[in-house]
Protein backbone atom coordinates (compact mmCIF):
# COMPACT_ATOMS: atom_id res chain seq x y z
CA UNK A 1 0.00 0.00 0.00
CA UNK A 2 1.05 3.30 -0.69
CA UNK A 3 2.38 5.22 2.68
CA UNK A 4 0.73 8.40 1.85
CA UNK A 5 -2.58 6.31 1.41
CA UNK A 6 -1.76 4.33 4.86
CA UNK A 7 -1.37 7.67 6.40
CA UNK A 8 -4.02 9.40 5.17
CA UNK A 9 -6.28 6.16 6.10
CA UNK A 10 -4.41 6.51 9.76
CA UNK A 11 -5.43 10.24 10.26
CA UNK A 12 -9.14 9.99 9.02
CA UNK A 13 -9.42 7.08 11.04
CA UNK A 14 -8.04 8.59 14.42
CA UNK A 15 -10.65 12.03 13.30
CA UNK A 16 -13.56 9.45 12.98
CA UNK A 17 -13.39 8.28 16.44
CA UNK A 18 -14.63 11.20 17.72
CA UNK A 19 -17.49 11.38 15.25
CA UNK A 20 -20.93 11.46 16.69
CA UNK A 21 -22.93 8.26 16.29
CA UNK A 22 -21.35 4.70 16.10
CA UNK A 23 -18.23 4.27 15.65
CA UNK A 24 -18.31 1.19 13.37
CA UNK A 25 -20.64 3.12 11.16
CA UNK A 26 -18.01 5.66 9.85
CA UNK A 27 -15.51 3.47 9.88
CA UNK A 28 -17.08 1.22 7.37
CA UNK A 29 -17.99 4.78 5.70
CA UNK A 30 -14.06 5.25 5.06
CA UNK A 31 -13.43 2.14 4.47
CA UNK A 32 -15.75 1.79 1.54
CA UNK A 33 -14.63 4.91 0.28
CA UNK A 34 -11.20 3.38 0.32
CA UNK A 35 -11.59 0.29 -1.25
CA UNK A 36 -14.06 2.09 -3.95
CA UNK A 37 -10.91 3.70 -5.03
CA UNK A 38 -8.20 0.80 -4.65
CA UNK A 39 -7.88 0.41 -8.36
CA UNK A 40 -6.16 3.77 -8.85
CA UNK A 41 -2.85 3.38 -7.83
CA UNK A 42 -0.58 5.69 -8.97
CA UNK A 43 -0.16 9.54 -10.99
CA UNK A 44 -2.67 12.24 -11.57
CA UNK A 45 -5.36 10.42 -10.39
CA UNK A 46 -4.05 9.18 -7.30
CA UNK A 47 -3.24 12.68 -6.14
CA UNK A 48 -6.79 13.96 -6.88
CA UNK A 49 -8.02 11.19 -4.68
CA UNK A 50 -5.77 11.91 -1.86
CA UNK A 51 -6.46 16.05 -2.12
CA UNK A 52 -9.82 14.83 -1.66
CA UNK A 53 -9.15 12.85 1.37
CA UNK A 54 -7.48 15.73 2.76
CA UNK A 55 -10.21 17.36 2.36
CA UNK A 56 -12.51 15.75 4.40
CA UNK A 57 -10.12 15.70 7.14
CA UNK A 58 -9.77 18.87 6.99
CA UNK A 59 -13.90 19.03 7.40
CA UNK A 60 -13.75 17.01 10.12
CA UNK A 61 -11.45 19.42 11.45
CA UNK A 62 -13.31 22.29 11.19
CA UNK A 63 -16.84 20.28 12.62
CA UNK A 64 -15.07 19.03 15.79
CA UNK A 65 -13.78 23.00 15.85
CA UNK A 66 -17.82 24.26 15.63
CA UNK A 67 -18.87 21.86 18.39
CA UNK A 68 -16.36 23.01 20.78
CA UNK A 69 -17.03 26.48 19.75
CA UNK A 70 -20.99 26.05 19.82
CA UNK A 71 -20.61 24.30 23.32
CA UNK A 72 -18.72 26.95 24.58
CA UNK A 73 -20.96 29.46 23.74
CA UNK A 74 -23.90 27.96 25.07
CA UNK A 75 -22.17 27.63 27.78
CA UNK A 76 -20.94 30.78 29.06
CA UNK A 77 -22.77 33.32 26.34
CA UNK A 78 -26.46 32.53 25.98
CA UNK B 1 54.90 9.13 64.30
CA UNK B 2 54.49 5.57 64.70
CA UNK B 3 50.68 6.67 64.77
CA UNK B 4 51.12 8.33 61.68
CA UNK B 5 53.07 6.02 59.75
CA UNK B 6 50.35 3.37 60.83
CA UNK B 7 47.62 5.10 60.05
CA UNK B 8 49.45 5.84 56.49
CA UNK B 9 50.04 1.74 55.98
CA UNK B 10 46.42 1.61 57.00
CA UNK B 11 45.31 3.95 54.30
CA UNK B 12 47.78 2.30 51.81
CA UNK B 13 46.10 -1.00 52.47
CA UNK B 14 42.80 -0.24 52.90
CA UNK B 15 42.87 1.61 49.47
CA UNK B 16 44.28 -1.39 47.79
CA UNK B 17 41.95 -3.91 49.77
CA UNK B 18 38.63 -1.66 48.71
CA UNK B 19 38.65 -0.06 45.95
CA UNK B 20 36.51 2.56 45.19
CA UNK B 21 33.64 0.88 43.62
CA UNK B 22 31.63 2.77 41.15
CA UNK B 23 27.98 0.82 40.33
CA UNK B 24 28.40 -0.18 36.51
CA UNK B 25 24.96 0.55 34.43
CA UNK B 26 24.76 -3.16 33.63
CA UNK B 27 24.09 -3.77 37.34
CA UNK B 28 21.45 -0.87 37.88
CA UNK B 29 19.76 -2.19 34.43
CA UNK B 30 19.41 -5.54 36.38
CA UNK B 31 17.59 -4.05 39.49
CA UNK B 32 13.59 -4.06 39.04
CA UNK B 33 11.65 -2.12 41.25
CA UNK B 34 8.34 -3.72 42.98
CA UNK B 35 6.30 -1.22 42.30
CA UNK B 36 6.93 -1.20 38.62
CA UNK B 37 4.65 -2.46 35.50
CA UNK B 38 5.18 -6.29 35.49
CA UNK B 39 7.83 -7.02 32.85
CA UNK B 40 6.02 -8.02 29.37
CA UNK B 41 6.78 -11.21 28.34
CA UNK B 42 5.47 -13.36 25.01
CA UNK B 43 2.66 -14.62 27.09
CA UNK B 44 1.16 -11.60 28.46
CA UNK B 45 1.57 -9.78 24.94
CA UNK B 46 0.00 -12.83 23.03
CA UNK B 47 -2.55 -12.84 25.74
CA UNK B 48 -3.20 -8.74 25.58
CA UNK B 49 -3.56 -8.86 21.37
CA UNK B 50 -5.94 -12.07 21.88
CA UNK B 51 -8.07 -9.61 23.75
CA UNK B 52 -7.48 -6.82 21.24
CA UNK B 53 -9.38 -8.87 18.45
CA UNK B 54 -11.55 -10.38 20.28
CA UNK B 55 -12.96 -6.89 21.24
CA UNK B 56 -12.53 -6.01 17.24
CA UNK B 57 -15.79 -6.70 15.68
CA UNK B 58 -14.81 -7.92 12.30
CA UNK B 59 -12.99 -10.71 13.76
CA UNK B 60 -14.82 -10.85 17.25
CA UNK B 61 -16.53 -15.03 16.89
CA UNK B 62 -12.77 -16.22 15.18
CA UNK B 63 -10.19 -18.66 16.87
CA UNK B 64 -7.42 -16.72 17.50
CA UNK B 65 -4.03 -18.71 17.27
CA UNK B 66 -0.50 -17.28 16.99
CA UNK B 67 -0.16 -19.03 12.95
CA UNK B 68 -3.67 -17.36 12.21
CA UNK B 69 -2.74 -15.11 9.22
CA UNK B 70 -4.40 -11.46 9.35
CA UNK B 71 -5.72 -12.00 5.62
CA UNK B 72 -6.29 -15.55 5.48
CA UNK B 73 -7.36 -16.69 8.36
CA UNK B 74 -8.84 -13.88 10.08
CA UNK B 75 -10.47 -12.32 6.72
CA UNK B 76 -9.23 -8.89 7.22
CA UNK B 77 -7.90 -6.79 3.97
CA UNK B 78 -5.14 -4.40 3.58
CA UNK B 79 -6.95 -1.79 5.47
CA UNK B 80 -8.31 -3.43 8.18
CA UNK B 81 -4.55 -4.56 8.90
CA UNK B 82 -3.60 -0.95 8.91
CA UNK B 83 -6.44 -0.86 11.76
CA UNK B 84 -5.33 -3.31 13.80
CA UNK B 85 -1.53 -2.55 13.73
CA UNK B 86 -2.94 1.49 14.80
CA UNK B 87 -5.00 -0.36 17.84
CA UNK B 88 -1.78 -2.82 18.78
CA UNK B 89 0.18 0.78 18.57
CA UNK B 90 -1.98 2.52 21.05
CA UNK B 91 -2.25 -0.41 23.21
CA UNK B 92 1.25 -1.06 24.07
CA UNK B 93 2.26 2.76 23.78
CA UNK B 94 4.80 1.80 20.61
CA UNK B 95 4.89 3.70 17.17
CA UNK B 96 5.50 0.84 14.46
CA UNK B 97 7.23 2.71 11.20
CA UNK B 98 5.49 1.58 7.73
CA UNK B 99 7.92 -0.56 6.41
CA UNK B 100 7.52 -3.06 9.64
CA UNK B 101 3.77 -2.82 9.80
CA UNK B 102 4.31 -4.31 6.27
CA UNK B 103 5.93 -7.16 7.69
CA UNK B 104 3.25 -7.68 10.05
CA UNK B 105 1.36 -10.28 8.86
CA UNK B 106 0.25 -12.75 11.34
CA UNK B 107 -0.63 -12.38 15.18
CA UNK B 108 3.15 -14.14 15.63
CA UNK B 109 5.04 -11.96 14.00
CA UNK B 110 2.98 -9.07 15.78
CA UNK B 111 3.67 -10.56 19.09
CA UNK B 112 7.52 -11.14 18.20
CA UNK B 113 7.82 -7.68 16.93
CA UNK B 114 5.97 -5.92 20.35
CA UNK B 115 8.35 -8.19 22.32
CA UNK B 116 11.41 -6.60 20.32
CA UNK B 117 11.08 -3.26 21.28
CA UNK B 118 11.69 -2.19 24.65
CA UNK B 119 9.77 0.82 25.32
CA UNK B 120 6.60 -1.55 25.03
CA UNK B 121 4.03 -1.73 27.92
Amino acid sequence: MNPKVRQLYKDLLWLAKNYPGDYPKIRDKLHDGFIRNARVSSGEELEKCLEHGEFIAKELQSLYFLRTYRAVKRNYYD
Amino acid sequence: MLRLSCSRLLKGSRASAFPLRVPSLVAQAQWRQYSAAPALTKDIIQERIVELFESYDKTAGKEILPSSSFTRDLGLDSLDTVEVVMEIENEFSIIIPDHEADEIKTVQQAIDFIASQDDAC
